[in-house]
């Protein structure tokens, strides 16, 4: 069965980039999605509790980093184009933006969508005052109150991160909490948090920004005057992603009891898993298991013999490369820059902004200017060889 | 970061959510890339929700370019 | 979890092996030989004794493991005895004025060319004779392929992505001979270079494949160099404007008709220098534009195809006939020669 990739990836966070790492060092072909940067789960928070393990503290970034960079040495490549709908099938295909591939294994780690509380005016206050990641937002509600609505470990630890900046931090809880007692007492702990259990937002004020939202308790209703609402519940999983796979009432898929297999060689991993527990360490053990039963999946039926071969690509980086940087490139000075956009949507724009106002500082006659073809392609050799040659100064586009 | 190697100032404007994609490239290709960071998103935003932006990258940009340029 | 650079490969078996490494996109478009573990340990068994670090490997400056840079020789088909040979290949290929990084990125179609001179030759069997540059002899075939493949895969330079050839060449699949010493009136190019005689010296240098110096009707050195200086003169080599290193690879029966006439190699090298021009009216006025801007100049009224005459080396290959070869080079290059060293 000769298909375009051994393993696809749909997702590259944690569970997803765990799974593509157990699959490519198995010497697999894998290939790993995402619509947007990897990361998942990660990217929304900056330090992690109890990872690696009980009573430590590590940084996200730096762990989305070690996993991106595991699973590039191991050599999964990764793909931006979003996947559309996986057809079960032998072999399975995936719908992407960029059009039809097979592979021998699917891993579905999709994690879930943003929170959302289905509220009216909910969508236009995203991005003023609507948020769903204290790591990326949090800054701006410095000094200021805000609202978490969740009852997991990812509500705590965002609720927990936002009480370093805002100045009261209330976690509207819609049952009960279902968040570790570890958390729960670094939670009472922090005194600008204040925890309402059975609480529910029934309604958002704000006309243009938020303003407040309307809290329903056992107590009857009031409202709460935050400008940051973070929300945490509403959260869903990819339903309907895969053919013939069901869903839970959140979306999350269901992949059979025990096994991670849905159907075929069709794998769920993470939280977009029926049951999954919504941990960092849960992704993680999940992610390696569907990550060998793939492996196992793509194994012959005859006991599986493997060819062992001396990769003739490998090679180490040395040690203390890439610290030249600085010389001066040609006979280029600091009248001449220029602007090098990724493509993406008001990508040239801000650069544009952002070079118009050094062309004032400078007093710089004018501006280069270069583009990518392509968000999702690397820069051509011959633009690079044309900036590196023409200009001292290339202000980059290179992430958004 | 290609072309920093090869001895051009290239500052990449990245926001905080692809920062530690970038932070893994670099650490791939061993390269301390000069990075300024602005808020997620950029897609999508209106004139003045970009205009913000602009203004908070550039003061960032300036004093970066200035930097360059002054130990060159 | 296996170890680092093992790959187990998924149901592949010596059988499907040549398929999965082409889904790869591993080797050069001709089959491969499966680089176990058993038979890179063979092969390494061979370099017992050898310094075996190297520098890291333009364009993706990774270093090979001495594991990975064995396994491109298994795969290329070599012997374990090839081994000393392809490492000083690789390592004459990573000294600086090589120019690796320009060699595999260039548009031009230059191929890394190895000339083996000393004892090496005979204990591997490598063709200095008839079709030495041609087909059928494993050594020659497998010692140049091995140095493709080795910045291929370890290097990255995969035709169409970084190795940019505008049309590439078929040296590129191998580009590797021996100095018919035997059969030279002249002393070995490598004793030349300042080896010694019972040495085994490997030199390579970024060229073209060889091109043809038919000569069956001169009976004199003189008219010999008016063929051989005449085909040098190429207005669309790179030697034009680039220069650098170029190669006259001289059939022995030339050979011996300019050592009988009196031509020592200097002389030669001198002549050539004097002799191969390229009369500027051969380039057109847009290119002489092109030229100038790169700040090339022609010596009078035609341009000279190097720099001087020690650009020039002289070589003995091949079997009877009346051919000679000439090889121009990439231009920014150089030939660099090492010697294979006697293992401790």
């Amino acid at each position: 069965m000769t298909t375009d990739w051994d393993v696809a990836v749909v997702g590259a966070g944690t569970a997803g980039l765990t799974a593509a790492t157990v699959a490519a060092r198995s010497g697999l072909r894998v290939v790993a999605y995402d619509r947007m940067a990897p990361g998942g789960q990660l990217v929304n928070l900056t330090v992690l509790h109890d990872f690696p393990q009980p009573g430590l503290v590590s940084g996200a970034s730096e762990l989305m980093a070690e996993l991106v960079a595991q699973a590039a040495a191991a050599g999964v490549t990764m793909n931006f184009a979003e996947v559309t709908r996986v057809h079960a099938g032998a072999p399975p295909r995936l719908s992407t933006t960029d059009g039809e591939v097979t592979a021998g294994a699917v891993l579905v780690a999709t994690g879930l969508s943003a929170g959302r509380l289905g509220l009216r005016g909910e969508e236009e206050l995203v991005g003023r005052g609507v948020s769903t990641c204290a790591g990326c937002d949090g800054p701006l509600f410095r000094d200021r109150s805000v609202a978490v609505v969740g009852d997991d470990e990812w509500t705590a630890d965002e609720a927990l991160e936002l009480a370093g900046l805002a100045s009261t931090v209330t976690v509207l809880v819609p049952g009960e909490p279902r968040w570790s007692a570890a958390r729960a007492e670094r939670l009472a702990a922090a005194d600008r948090v204040e925890v309402l259990t059975s609480a529910s937002v029934v309604a958002l004020r704000g006309s243009g920004v938020l303003s407040g939202v309307i809290v329903r308790t056992a107590g009857g209703e009031r409202e709460l005057a935050v400008s940051g609402l973070f929300s945490y519940v509403g959260r869903r999983g990819p339903a309907g992603l895969v053919d013939g796979v069901p869903a839970d009432a959140a979306g999350r898929l269901h992949a059979g009891s025990g096994a991670p297999a849905a159907v075929g060689p069709v794998f769920v991993a993470g939280d977009a898993r029926a049951g999954a527990e919504q941990s960092l360490a849960a992704a993680t053990a999940d992610g390696t298991r569907a990550g060998e039963a793939a492996v196992a999946a793509l194994r012959p039926a005859d006991g599986g013999l493997n060819l062992r071969i001396i990769d003739p690509t490998h090679g180490v980086l040395p040690e203390d490369e890439g610290a030249a940087a600085g010389a001066p490139a040609g006979t280029t000075d600091w009248t001449q820059v220029a602007l090098f956009s990724n493509s993406k949507p008001n990508a040239t724009e801000l650069l544009q902004g952002m070079g118009a106002k050094l062309r004032a500082h400078w007093d710089l006659p004018e501006l280069g200017f270069a583009s990518k073809e392509s968000a999702s392609v690397p820069a051509d050799g011959d633009t690079i060889d044309w900036l590196a040659q023409r200009y001292r100064m290339v202000l980059v586009a290179a992430g958004d | 970061m290609e072309l920093e190697k090869r001895g051009v100032v290239a500052p990449l404007v990245v926001t905080s959510t692809f920062l530690p994609l970038v932070q893994a490239q670099a650490k791939a290709r061993r390269v301390d890339p000069r990075v300024i960071v602005v808020p997620h998103p950029i897609g999508g935003l209106n004139e003045a929700e970009l205009a913000e932006k602009i203004a908070f990258a550039a003061a960032a940009l300036l004093a970066l370019a200035d930097e360059a340029r002054g130990t060159s | 979890m296996t170890e680092l650079g093992v790959l187990d490969l998924p149901g592949v078996t010596e059988e499907s092996w040549q398929e999965e490494a082409f889904r790869r996109g591993w080797g050069d478009g001709l089959p491969t030989v499966a680089p176990t573990p058993a038979r890179v340990e063979a092969a390494l068994a061979a370099l017992a004794g050898f310094d075996l670090e190297l520098a890291p490997v333009p364009p993706s400056g990774l270093v090979p493991t001495r594991e990975s840079f064995a396994a491109n020789a298994v795969m290329a088909g070599c012997r374990p005895a090839d081994l000393p040979v392809v490492l000083v290949a690789i390592r004459a290929l990573l000294a600086p004025e090589y120019n690796l990084h320009g060699v595999l990125a260039t548009t031009h179609p230059c191929a890394p060319l190895v000339v083996v001179n000393g004892p090496a030759r005979l204990d591997l069997g490598i063709n200095c004779g008839a079709n030495c540059f041609g087909q059928g002899t494993r050594a020659n075939a497998v010692i140049g392929r091995a140095v493709q493949l080795v910045t291929t895969h370890i290097g990255g330079a995969r035709p169409g992505s970084m190795d940019r050839s505008t049309q590439g060449g078929p040296a590129k699949y191998s580009f590797c001979f021996g100095e018919n010493e035997e059969e030279s009136p002249f002393e070995p190019y490598s004793v030349r270079r300042g080896f010694g005689s019972g040495q085994s010296v490997v030199t390579v240098a970024a060229t073209e494949g060889p091109h043809n110096i038919n000569d069956h009707g001169s009976t004199t050195g003189e008219d010999l160099l008016l063929t051989i200086a005449g085909t040098m003169a190429q207005p669309g080599s790179n030697n034009v404007y680039v220069k650098g290193p170029h190669f006259l690879v001289l059939g022995p029966e030339h050979a011996a008709t300019l050592h009988r006439d009196g031509w020592t190699v200097p002389d030669l090298q001198q002549a050539l220098w004097e002799r191969a021009r390229i009369p500027v009216e051969k380039v057109s006025r847009a290119n002489q534009r092109q030229f100038e801007d790169w700040g090339v100049q022609p010596d009078g009224d035609a341009f000279p195809v190097s720099t001087g005459p020690e650009q020039l080396h002289v070589l003995v290959a091949g079997g009877a006939g009346k051919h000679s070869a000439w090889i121009p080079s990439f231009g920014a290059t150089a030939a660099v020669s090492r010697p294979v060293p006697v293992p401790t």
